[in-house]
């Protein structure tokens, strides 16, 4: 495929019109697909890119049988030499016009009778302008449309003809905008990692960056367009928009195994979803993934994928000659009483604070050393009832010789 | 009332009298507790309702909640809970339930009390999640906040539980359940279309909990006892 800008795209259909059911079907879903998206989209199919152009042109929508081509130029009128471009347009469109007046001056009515003039005529005249004429006619312009991927910028730009400071409008223009990028990444292969707003403020002529990250690449539309309103709602719009640019942060797509019994948004969509929101809001949010640590407080925290644990059992590293084992917490975790809800970080217990407790057995039930060297402490565990009847976690620290309570049996 | 006025009222209700075993309970979770879901019309903990356990920590009422929410994460559904400020929940016990960790979603106390209502909001709105805790601490709802909170669970059948260190709370028909936890029992102060207030023993609670703490011997964990 190939794209010139402003607006024309040249796709390369000899060794796939037959997936589509053959070239007449394939326009008929190409019609359809950019329906939403261009109303104006005129198209053709013909041998070589710069008949194509001038057959979208002149006949939109026409597929010219193989090898019609001498014949259907010969019939166009000479003006139609100025749309015989292709993937590399004229050089300069004042020359092209001049060449086309000077035939039409001439007499000539059209494209077969310059096409009956010999190349050296045409050089002579115009240079190398006069040798691509004759090829063009000829069909020997060498125009390849390469199979390398596109790298244009994933940037869409709205501009607002008078300053917006309304949520619900700047939305509504956002979301056309995000829709045409998500298809472009859709055609890509490519997901968006991250999504970056420059907002263009009428009253201090600035621009400012937002910027929207979901909490795993994405292109649900959906998704994008609740974060961004979330994001934007954020943001004092008394300074009212006047331009937006939106720009995509993309990242390969990840091949994934889709069931076809699958509903359209599921479960996994709404978790994402959810993560995501909070994420901009900076609420921490996600699934609870063991650790490998000695304390309690250190041995948890949330990941926003799921992580299955594996935590059982004891690491053991072999470094040379030598075996560390990184202990795990939840070793013997059936045998070992543990609070419900518990303190990040403990709170150390006065003495007026322990005569409120009395502990249920003498000897700890629970004792956590670890190298000396190393952060943790050593800790006696005790379960304690308070007067009021809670039941808690408290532990003696060795080091510092006081006793702290860690959480209560809830 | 009399027996006359009784069997007026029966005949001028006949049409709609049912009797006991036509009666269809609401949608509930199961606790796991026999004494309590046995009590409740729900069978558990009500779906599409808001629920309030209150009462000081450590005297049961977040194991209650995990309880249920691990019988209700092991049938693959959704569960979340938003944690408390200070207090984290503690995954040993879910651990112990055998609880599926792939359904539970827990969410950090957000900065302030309007940004919990937004999330606890947006966990309802996204009709994921068959029960949902809070840990409200020491704050309270508003009369607004709960009504809203209270449509959108109808909405959602999701059963609401809200955890509070709180003491004080009056017993309100927004919250179809209100259990009090005291020193040594429960006591549901509010519960629909049952006869309230009505207690159960703590320890029935804790013997599910902390059941190695009713065994006979004492043990440092890290050895085997054999």
């Amino acid at each position: 495929m190939h794209y010139r800008p402003p607006g024309l795209i040249f796709i390369d259909v000899e060794s796939t019109a037959h997936l589509f059911g053959g070239e007449p079907q394939m326009i008929k879903e190409v019609r359809t697909l950019a329906k939403d998206l261009f109303s104006d989209l005129q198209a053709g199919i013909a041998d070589t890119p710069w008949t194509s152009q001038v057959l979208a042109q002149n006949e939109p929508f026409k597929i010219l049988p193989p090898q019609s081509e001498h014949e259907y130029l010969d019939g166009l009128p000479v003006h139609h030499l100025e749309h015989l471009e292709g993937l590399v347009a004229w050089r300069s469109r004042s020359d092209i016009l001049s060449v086309i007046d000077f035939f039409q001056q001439l007499g000539f009515r059209h494209l077969q009778d310059i096409r009956q003039i010999e190349v050296s005529r045409l050089r002579e005249r115009w240079g190398d302008l006069g040798v691509l004429i004759w090829r063009r006619l000829h069909g020997q312009d060498k125009q390849v449309i390469s199979p390398l991927l596109s790298r244009e910028a994933l940037t869409e730009y709205v501009h607002f003809d008078f300053a917006v400071s309304m949520l619900p409008f700047l939305l509504h223009s956002a979301e056309s905008a995000l829709k045409n990028l998500l298809l472009r990444l859709q055609g890509r292969g490519e997901f968006a990692r991250k999504l970056l707003l420059h907002i263009y403020c009428e009253y201090d002529d600035q621009y400012h960056l937002l910027e929207v990250t979901p909490s795993s690449p994405s292109r649900n539309k959906d998704l994008f367009m609740n974060l961004i309103e979330h994001r934007l709602g954020q943001v004092d719009l008394n300074n009212p928009v006047r331009e937006m640019v939106i720009e995509v942060v993309s990242c390969p797509e990840s091949i994934q195994q889709l069931d076809f019994w699958q509903p359209r948004e599921s479960d996994q969509d709404k978790w994402q979803s959810l993560i995501s929101l909070f994420q901009q809001a900076e609420v921490t949010s996600g699934f609870l993934h063991s650790r490998h640590a000695i304390l309690p407080e250190g041995s948890w925290d949330l990941t926003p994928q799921f992580i299955e644990s594996d935590d059982d059992e004891d690491v053991q590293i072999h470094m040379g000659g030598s075996i560390q084992i990184k202990p795990s917490h939840s070793h013997t975790l059936s045998d070992a009483p543990r609070p419900t809800s518990f303190l990040s970080q403990p709170e150390p217990l006065s003495f007026s604070d322990m005569r409120k407790f009395r502990f249920i057995n003498h000897l700890p039930v629970e004792r956590l050393e670890d190298s000396w060297w190393e952060e943790s402490r050593g800790r006696d565990y005790h379960v304690a009832l308070s007067q009021d009847g809670q039941m808690a976690w408290i532990f003696y620290d060795h080091i510092e010789n006081r006793y702290y309570l860690q959480g209560y049996f809830d | 009332m009399s027996a006359s006025l009784a069997a007026d009222l029966r005949v001028q209700l006949a049409g709609q009298l049912v009797s006991v075993d036509q009666v269809q309970p609401r949608l509930g979770l199961t606790t796991g507790i026999p004494s309590i879901d046995g009590f409740l019309a729900w069978g558990g903990i009500p779906q599409g309702a808001l629920s309030l356990f209150y009462g000081k920590r450590g005297l049961g009422l977040t194991g209650l909640w995990v309880h249920t929410a691990a019988q209700v994460s092991q049938k693959s559904k959704w569960v979340a809970f938003i944690q408390g400020s200070r207090f984290k929940l503690c995954p040993w016990l879910l651990k112990k339930h055998q609880a599926n960790f792939s359904k539970i979603l827990i969410i950090n106390s957000p900065t302030s009390h309007k940004k919990l209502l937004w999330v606890l909001q947006e966990l309802l709105e996204a009709q994921l999640f068959e029960l949902i805790g809070v840990d409200l601490d020491q704050e309270r709802l508003s009369f607004s906040s709960r009504q809203s909170l209270l449509r959108s669970a109808r909405r959602s059948q999701a059963a609401v539980v809200f955890l509070s260190t709180l003491s004080q709370w009056l017993p309100h028909p927004d919250f179809s359940l209100m259990v009090h936890a005291h020193r040594h029992e429960l006591v549901f102060v509010r519960a629909w279309q049952r006869p309230t207030p009505h207690s159960i023993p703590r320890k029935e609670i804790y013997a599910n909990i902390v059941p190695q703490l009713f065994s006979s011997h004492t043990f440092l964990p890290g050895r085997d006892v054999s």
